[in-house]
C-alpha cells in the first residue's frame, strides 16, 4: 500500500484504533496515545507491513496490541513506574454523582469491563465494541477460535452478573 | 452475538458514542512526540547492586566471629611472690665454713 493510502486508512479507523489502544492500555490515556503513535509510526515507516492476510482493521489491531505489549515491557523495566502506577490507579468508587441514567449505565459498563479478566475484556471489546466476529477477535489476539469463544461466553456471563442483569450464560 | 445480546450491544453503542467525542484527532496522535525510550540498564544496575548487597550480608553473617585471643602471659613477665628467694646474692656461698662453724680461736676447749 502507498503511504497516502495507509494514512487515509489509519485516519478512517482512527477512533476504533484509539478505543482499542485504550483497552490494551487498561484505560491509561497517555499510554494509549503513546502506543497508537508508535503503531502509526511503525506502519507509516514500513516496519510493520500489511500483507493482506486479514482485513486491514484486524491487522491494525494486532499491531496496536503488539505495540502495547512492547511498551508495557519497557514500563516494567522502570522502577519509578511503580509509583506512578500506584498514583494513577482509578478509584474504586465512581466519580462525581451522575444524574443521567445513561451516564450511570456507561460508567457501570466501564467498571464492569475493567473487572473482567484481560482476555475476556479484550474479546468482549473486540466483539461488542469493535463489531468484530469471534474469528477476527481470535486473529487479533493470536489465539484459537475455540479459546476466544470460551473467553467470550464466560466474559459475557460475568459481565451480565457484574451489571446486575439477568445473569447466566447465553 | 445473538439476539439475546441486544441489551449489551446497545450499552456498548452508547459507550462508543461517548468515546468518539473524546478521541483525540488523528493528526494529533500521528504528530505526537515519540515517547522517550526508557533506559533498560537502570533496573539492571539496581538489581545488580541489590544482589551484591545481599551477597555481602550473607558472607558477613556466614563468617565465624573472631574469637578473642586467650589471656597469655609471657614467661619473662611473670612475677611470683617468692621471686626474691631466687635472688642469688642472698644464697650462702659454698665452700666457706666460716659461716657455719665458729673459728678455732673463739672455741678453745672444744674438742672439734
Amino acid at each position: 500500500m502507498e503511504r497516502r493510502d495507509l494514512e487515509s486508512e489509519l485516519e478512517r479507523l482512527h477512533s476504533h484504533g484509539y478505543a482499542w489502544a485504550m483497552r490494551c492500555c487498561r484505560g491509561d490515556q497517555t499510554e494509549a496515545e503513546d502506543v497508537l503513535h508508535l503503531a502509526y509510526v511503525k506502519i507509516l515507516e514500513g516496519k510493520a507491513q500489511f500483507e493482506g492476510r486479514s482485513t486491514f482493521r484486524t491487522w491494525l489491531f494486532g499491531v496496536i496490541r503488539y505495540t502495547a505489549q512492547e511498551q508495557r515491557r519497557w514500563q516494567w523495566n522502570q522502577a519509578l513506574r511503580l509509583g506512578r502506577w500506584w498514583r494513577e490507579q482509578p478509584a474504586e468508587v465512581a466519580g462525581p454523582v451522575e444524574s443521567l441514567a445513561a451516564e450511570e449505565s456507561r460508567t457501570r459498563l466501564r467498571h464492569a469491563m475493567g473487572r473482567l479478566s484481560t482476555k475476556q475484556g479484550e474479546v468482549l471489546h473486540l466483539v461488542f465494541y469493535q463489531d468484530l466476529t469471534i474469528q477476527e477477535a481470535a486473529d487479533v489476539l493470536k489465539m484459537r477460535v475455540g479459546t476466544a469463544r470460551t473467553h467470550y461466553e464466560r466474559g459475557k456471563a460475568r459481565l451480565r452478573t457484574l451489571l446486575g442483569g439477568r445473569g447466566g450464560d447465553r | 452475538m445473538s439476539d439475546h445480546d441486544q441489551d449489551l450491544e446497545a450499552q456498548f453503542q452508547q459507550l462508543r458514542l461517548e468515546d468518539a467525542a473524546r478521541t483525540p484527532s488523528f493528526e494529533r496522535i500521528r504528530s505526537r512526540r515519540a515517547p522517550a525510550r526508557r533506559r533498560p540498564w537502570v533496573p539492571v544496575l539496581a538489581l545488580g547492586a541489590a544482589a551484591m548487597a545481599v551477597v555481602a550480608v550473607l558472607v558477613t553473617r556466614g563468617r565465624p566471629h573472631p574469637v578473642a585471643a586467650p589471656f597469655t602471659i609471657a614467661v619473662g613477665d611473670l612475677r611470683m611472690p617468692t621471686d626474691f628467694l631466687l635472688d642469688v646474692q642472698s644464697v650462702p656461698s659454698i665452700g666457706r665454713s666460716d659461716d657455719w662453724f665458729p673459728s678455732l680461736s673463739e672455741s678453745k676447749g672444744n674438742p672439734l
